[in-house]
């Protein structure tokens, strides 16, 4: 593809406090519970250049009062912009700082906070803070441009937004526009993704890492597509914004003219069309009929594209007469050529109007939001000026104290090939490394023979969540007595395993005394033996009957002598 | 702060100033951008570039090259402005600026937040203003913090809210930094002799941010400036939320939380109104006052020499022995509970009792407030009260003792006697005193 651009934008949640107050969440975890309601408004401010930025002006034009919802056990003041943020959160600094080593980038001298300015309501304060903190540096083949520690945003609700998430430490890594097509963009992410599960601490879930793709193609524009979560996806959405912005080029030059937007209720006072009949109908006619059936990308057409215009104004969407109209009833609608309606929002209608004459102008520069493989308009791309520094809170000085002291984040290889080192297999190491109970893993491992703690936490457990087992409530400090009651002789491997389920609920320190009321302590070899004197069956029956208790190897030198 | 050392240099040598594009180069990487002045928050040998991506990032001068690109300098720190056109119609409304959060951008030279927006500026980030009412006059006597607020300006700020009042302004709306916003409300209820609305409004937000508070406590300022109140009162966030806004008596409020947006409350008695930015007034208070147009007298004296001192476990009584020995004529001392003070301590030094009395002696008047600001003093319940009466406190009631030291310094101003201002301080003037107290008047 010639002149064909692609870089990648990955967003990681870092599993530590919020980047600058004292609240954790984990939204991909914890069940959202309703907290404290409010309702605030944005207006549209000017950066330290006095330039007020498009995408600002853009959005605060909309003019909209945005409703929150703040848990209380997640999000306090600073989120609710109530109350000036906190220090730079010196643990999440960490993580940034491990990774910048392993994707051997400079770390520039002084991280200085800045705001960049987001006026959609999905930062309470209308802004987003941000800091860059490292520079240059490259995975496999690709360079990395920048390295940031930024907040996350809010979590959008059908009210409006909900502050657990916001605030949570987000890592944002820009590649270098080096990315050369879907596919690799997809293998791109997926070895960027392991490398942060690797290398620093992260949250996990649903959401916890987004994937921003940048594209051009000659003739083209950029265009950023956001949020993309499936990396199954991302062949097939390169592919589609290539083949859009290939239309798009196409139809350079275009010239279109059109009706201004008007009210035309009264051709839909008696209309069949349910979705028009007595409402309030925006219009206009242009010289370009058939121009909106043209297809963009499979499933696709320039109608579909307009209509996204619509809807990032608020309405639902537009009807034109390049559709089917007996899908809407329409098909006797009296007026000839081009015209396109919209109930109720002339200003949606507007918005579409000013895109279709620009037609003539090729690509426009935009941020979209990714669905699936598709795309869809939601906002003009955002200029430089939306950055202006955060004077709440002071410059964090990477010395070379601070640095020395953080250790570089191993990479995943590094990471399996210490677990094989500790005995685990191949497989399992991987499973391990790849798993979100890596950290668990490693600070558990001398607890008892590192190889039963991997398959405990990766296998085990997993079985037993899925029985229904409250597995979620045993905690690393339960986990940790288990494993020291096992590799002590207290409990056998089966009984370290049924164990788990026996003490939900349990303090640590009860762990012993509530096992031995439940049979769960080992038998001695006399004890063994003795029971397997006075057994009347076989060995497997015995096992089968005793196995919680029994050591295998126990019970069948006792099967042995009683044979003998 | 300026570039120092090593920066200083470096920059020297490729002839590069702030506002200029420049290439800093150090190691594998390099920096382009705009170099932004040295915020003081870092060391002056940080070079600050602002990057192409919007980012600034701070680079160390040691082992940089430092190389200028453009000598185009980007002109820093312009804001948009815009000049009020009066609507024909609409009531005017005078306006006094005085500084504070509300007048305050982002400083690039200091890395803070500074006053330096002009109210035209303001007026830019709240256009809507304009269709309220009809801004008459703009007046800006000083722009100052109001930390750095005395009682000067309280008498600078109701001289040129009289004198717009009286050249035939239906309102007006003074703002203020929110931190002694409550001091000079009170100053202005007792200094601005008439009944016309006045409101005072400060911001928790400063403009540069799209959250700004004050956007909102300036059109219902606004709104309240034109209403039928004829009361100072302090008109800011009634919630966290961008909803409406209370019209706090200006004797009667506090700012009660460091931060958040609603952290002014009325204390001891209702919010007069509540009050919509699209207009909508709801009346809050049954004894607010009405307004009664005419001439508004300004009587914006004041004693300096008035004290407000607060009393904690221990707090020794040298402390008014002090001021006795300065010539203080009033003091209003914050006392525990009902109005109690230190009066028979194990160690006798300890015992506020003595200075209080001499300090009346000297004819200083002393007047008993109380740190829990909610509920009223009594002079009788226990015996410390009225061995401390005895010394010739007088016991402020219900009144905040930020209002008893406003209203002391002002009485102490006109009344020469101090009997009488004894008097006065109990006499109700603009409404600082509530004679009932209701179970719903407490947090």
């Amino acid at each position: 593809m010639k002149g064909f651009k692609c870089g990648v934008e990955i967003h990681q949640r870092l599993d530590t406090g919020k980047l600058f107050c004292n609240c954790y969440a984990n939204p991909s975890k914890e069940d959202a519970e309703a907290g404290f309601k409010f309702a605030r408004r944005l207006r549209a401010t000017a950066g330290e250049l006095g330039a007020i930025d498009r995408a600002a002006v853009f959005q605060a034009a909309l003019g909209k009062t945005y409703n929150y919802d703040a848990p209380l056990e997640e999000s306090c003041l600073v989120e609710c912009d109530d109350e000036p943020p906190h220090g730079l959160n010196a643990e999440a600094m960490e993580q940034a700082l491990a990774v910048a080593k392993a994707l051997k980038m400079t770390l520039v001298d002084e991280v200085q906070v800045m705001r960049k300015t987001v006026v959609d309501g999905s930062a309470v304060g209308g802004f987003q803070r941000t800091s860059l903190v490292a520079v240059g540096g490259s995975l496999a083949d690709v360079g990395i441009q920048t390295l940031c520690l930024e907040e996350e945003s809010s979590a959008i609700t059908p009210e409006g937004y909900r502050l657990d998430r916001l605030g949570i430490p987000l890592l944002e890594i820009a590649t270098a526009p080096e990315i050369r097509d879907g596919g690799h963009c997809r293998e791109f992410c997926e070895a960027l993704g392991l490398l942060l599960r690797s290398a620093c601490r992260v949250q996990r879930g649903i959401g916890s890492i987004r994937q921003d793709v940048n594209i051009s193609i000659e003739g083209g524009s950029r265009i950023e597509i956001k949020g993309v979560q499936d990396l199954k996806a991302l062949p097939e959405l390169v592919n589609n914004e290539v083949e859009r912005q290939q239309a798009l080029v196409k139809l350079k030059g275009t010239k279109i003219k059109a009706s201004p937007v008007g009210d035309w209720s009264g051709l839909f006072a008696k209309s069949p069309c349910k979705i028009l009949a007595g409402k309030k109908v925006y219009g206009f006619t242009a010289d370009c009929p058939g121009l909106l059936k043209t297809q963009m990308h499979e499933g696709k057409t320039l109608g579909n594209e307009l209509a996204g215009y619509a809807r990032a104004s608020g309405a639902k969407g537009v009807i034109h007469s390049d559709e089917e109209l007996s899908k809407y009833c329409l098909q006797d609608f009296p007026k000839k050529g081009f015209w396109m309606v919209c109930a109720d929002n002339a200003k949606a209608l507007e918005a579409v109007r000013a895109r279709l004459l620009q037609v003539g102008e090729g690509v426009p520069e935009e941020t979209r939001r990714a669905d699936g493989g598709k795309t869809d308009y939601l906002r003009p791309l955002p200029g430089g000026a939306r950055m202006y520094p955060e004077t709440d809170v002071p410059p964090v000085a990477l010395t070379a104290a601070l640095v020395a002291g953080v250790k570089q984040g191993k990479s995943f290889e590094e990471r399996v090939s210490g677990y094989e080192k500790m005995g685990l297999g191949r497989d399992l190491a991987v499973k391990v490394a790849r798993s979100e109970k890596a950290a668990l893993f490693e600070s558990l491992a001398k607890a008892a023979e590192p190889k039963i703690v991997a398959a405990f936490l990766t296998e085990k457990m997993v079985e037993l969540r899925r029985k229904g087992v409250a597995v979620d409530e045993i905690g690393e400090n339960e986990l940790r007595e288990l494993f020291k009651l096992y590799k002590g002789g207290f409990l056998t491997k089966a009984g370290l395993e049924a164990a788990l389920e026996a003490v939900v609920g349990v303090p640590p320190k009860e762990f012993k005394r509530a096992l031995e009321e439940k049979g769960f302590k080992k038998l001695d070899a006399k004890q063994v033996k003795a029971l397997a004197r006075g057994f009347k069956g076989s060995f497997a029956e015995f096992m089968a009957e005793n196995r919680l208790r029994v050591d295998p190897a126990e019970a069948r030198r006792a099967f042995q002598k009683k044979a003998d | 702060m300026a570039y120092e050392g090593e920066a200083a240099v470096k920059l020297n040598k490729a002839c590069a100033g702030e506002g200029d594009r420049v290439r800093v180069a150090k190691g594998s990487a390099v920096f382009e951008g705009i170099l932004l002045p040295r915020t003081d928050a870092g060391g002056g040998e940080c070079l600050v570039v602002k990057l192409d991506n919007g980012y600034n990032v701070g680079i160390g001068a040691k082992g940089a090259g430092v190389e200028k690109l453009a000598a185009k300098k980007t002109v820093l720190e312009k804001f948009a402005s815009k000049r009020m056109t009066p609507m024909k119609g609409l009531p005017e409304v005078a306006l006094v600026a005085t500084g504070g959060t509300i007048a305050s951008r982002v400083d690039y030279a200091t890395g803070g937040v500074k006053m330096v927006l002009t109210p035209e500026e303001l007026f830019a980030a709240v256009p809507e203003l304009e269709g309220v009412a009809a801004i008459s006059s703009v007046s800006t006597p000083f722009t100052i913090a109001s930390e750095d607020m005395t009682p000067r300006e309280w008498a600078k700020i109701a001289t040129e809210v009289g004198k717009q009042l009286n050249a035939g302004a239906t309102g007006a709306i003074v703002t203020h930094g929110t931190d002694t916003l409550a001091y000079t409300a009170a100053a202005l209820s007792f200094m601005l002799r008439g009944s016309k609305p006045v409101a005072v409004v400060g911001a928790q937000r400063s403009p540069d941010r799209a959250s700004f508070d004050g956007a909102m406590n300036l059109v219902c300022g606004a709104h309240y400036a034109k209403s039928n109140y004829g009361e100072v009162a302090v008109v800011m966030h009634g919630t966290p939320s961008d909803d409406y806004c209370y019209a706090h008596r200006g004797t009667k409020v506090r700012k009660m939380h460091s931060s958040r947006r609603d952290a002014f409350r009325s204390v001891n008695d209702k919010p007069l109104a509540k009050i919509w930015p699209d207009g909508k007034i709801e009346g809050t208070n049954a004894k607010a006052r009405k307004r009664v147009d005419g001439s508004v007298m300004v009587d914006a004296g004041f004693e300096e020499k008035t004290a407000l001192v607060k009393l904690y476990p221990g707090a020794p009584a040298e402390q008014l022995d002090w001021l006795t020995d300065k010539g203080y004529k009033g003091v209003v001392i914050e006392a525990y509970g009902l109005g109690h003070t230190p009066t028979q301590t194990f160690e006798k030094n300890k015992s506020w009792l003595k200075a209080v009395g001499r300090c009346a002696e000297e004819g200083a008047v002393v007047a008993v407030a109380t740190q829990c600001l909610y509920g009223r003093t009594n002079p009788f319940v226990y015996v410390n009260l009225r061995l401390m009466g005895a010394q010739g406190v007088t016991y402020c009631g219900d009144m905040l003792p930020e209002t008893a030291f406003v209203k002391l310094g002002w009485l102490l101003a006109k009344f020469k006697d101090p009997a009488k201002v004894r008097e006065e301080l109990l006499k109700d003037y603009a409404g600082e005193l509530n004679p009932r107290l209701t179970e719903e008047d407490f947090v």
